[in-house]
């Protein structure tokens, strides 16, 4: 049996899948994915209370090899920055990049973001969001945004169902 | 939270002889001869994939000595989940932001278009 790199094994073995129809063409989807002035309206989430989180800076160089640099700012008024490359572009069908989270001007473990776009009809678009390598930036994520607090309280908005 | 046992949850989650095993334990505790039957597998590479459960907190060894039944322990695959599903958490957030301003825009360019 050859021996086993289990960090390496676990890096590509921890990924999330989310699907979403969108109710729009795809060269619009694919729009507000890489121009600044839509990323800023959506990238970031809402706190538990229904408060989004801000997107008070965001340079991007779109380009294959273009590194990217993105603020979101909490309810409460912390700036956590992400940080990456872009990898493959092909308009308007899919795209990927590398993503990490940034502490003290440091990037953190890098993991890759891969989105594509399928035609559903003329006004349908199915998003496929696929991010990986998740595992080996645990640690580092947990640090960077004081993570399990942030999530408890995300799932706990999640579960109200609220979202007006 | 310890950062070390966090990473050898993850690493030792990444060998499918290993989440084997796990699923054998969550059916209840048993011992090394037990948890080898199923696999095509000698005996000490049993023992070295349950050390790496053991490393990771992951599996508990039982006290009597002779048959020393190995025991899960869930706790930590919570942390290791609840980490994951934070995540999904924070991207679904933010796409459901996404979809609603993409409606909002959508119907600005076609009323835009309807002007022209």
């Amino acid at each position: 049996m050859p021996a086993r790199n289990d960090s390496a094994a676990a890096a590509d073995s921890h990924e999330l899948t989310i699907e979403r129809l969108l109710n729009v063409p795809r060269t619009l989807a694919f729009r507000v994915w890489t121009t600044p002035e839509h990323l800023v309206r959506w990238w970031a989430p809402r706190d538990p209370s229904g408060r989004d989180f801000t997107t008070p800076s965001c340079e991007i160089d779109f380009r294959p090899g273009g590194h990217y640099r993105i603020c979101i700012r909490s309810p409460s008024g912390k700036n956590i920055w992400q940080v990456g490359t872009y990898r493959e572009i092909v308009e308007p069908e899919r795209l990927s990049f590398t993503f990490a989270w940034e502490n003290d001007g440091v990037a953190g473990t890098l993991t890759l973001i891969e989105v594509s776009f399928d035609e559903q009809g003329a006004e349908k678009t199915l998003m496929r969001f696929r991010h990986s390598g998740l595992a080996s930036a645990k640690v580092r994520d947990d640090h960077v945004l004081g993570w399990n607090t942030f999530a408890d309280h995300l799932v706990a908005y999640l579960e109200t169902g609220d979202f007006t | 939270m310890n950062p070390d046992r966090l990473d050898a949850t993850f690493a030792a989650l990444a060998d499918p002889t290993r989440r084997a095993i796990l699923g054998l334990l969550a059916q209840g505790e048993a011992t090394v001869n037990e948890l080898a039957a199923p696999f095509d597998m000698r005996l000490p590479s049993v023992s070295k994939h349950l050390k790496v459960l053991e490393r990771a907190g992951l599996v508990e060894r039982g006290r009597e000595a002779q048959w020393r039944p190995r025991r899960l322990q869930a706790a930590p695959l919570k942390e290791a989940s609840d980490w994951l599903e934070g995540y999904r958490s924070f991207w679904e957030a933010s796409f459901d932001r996404m979809s609603d301003y993409l409606d909002e825009l959508h119907a600005k360019e076609k009323a835009d278009a309807r002007k022209k």
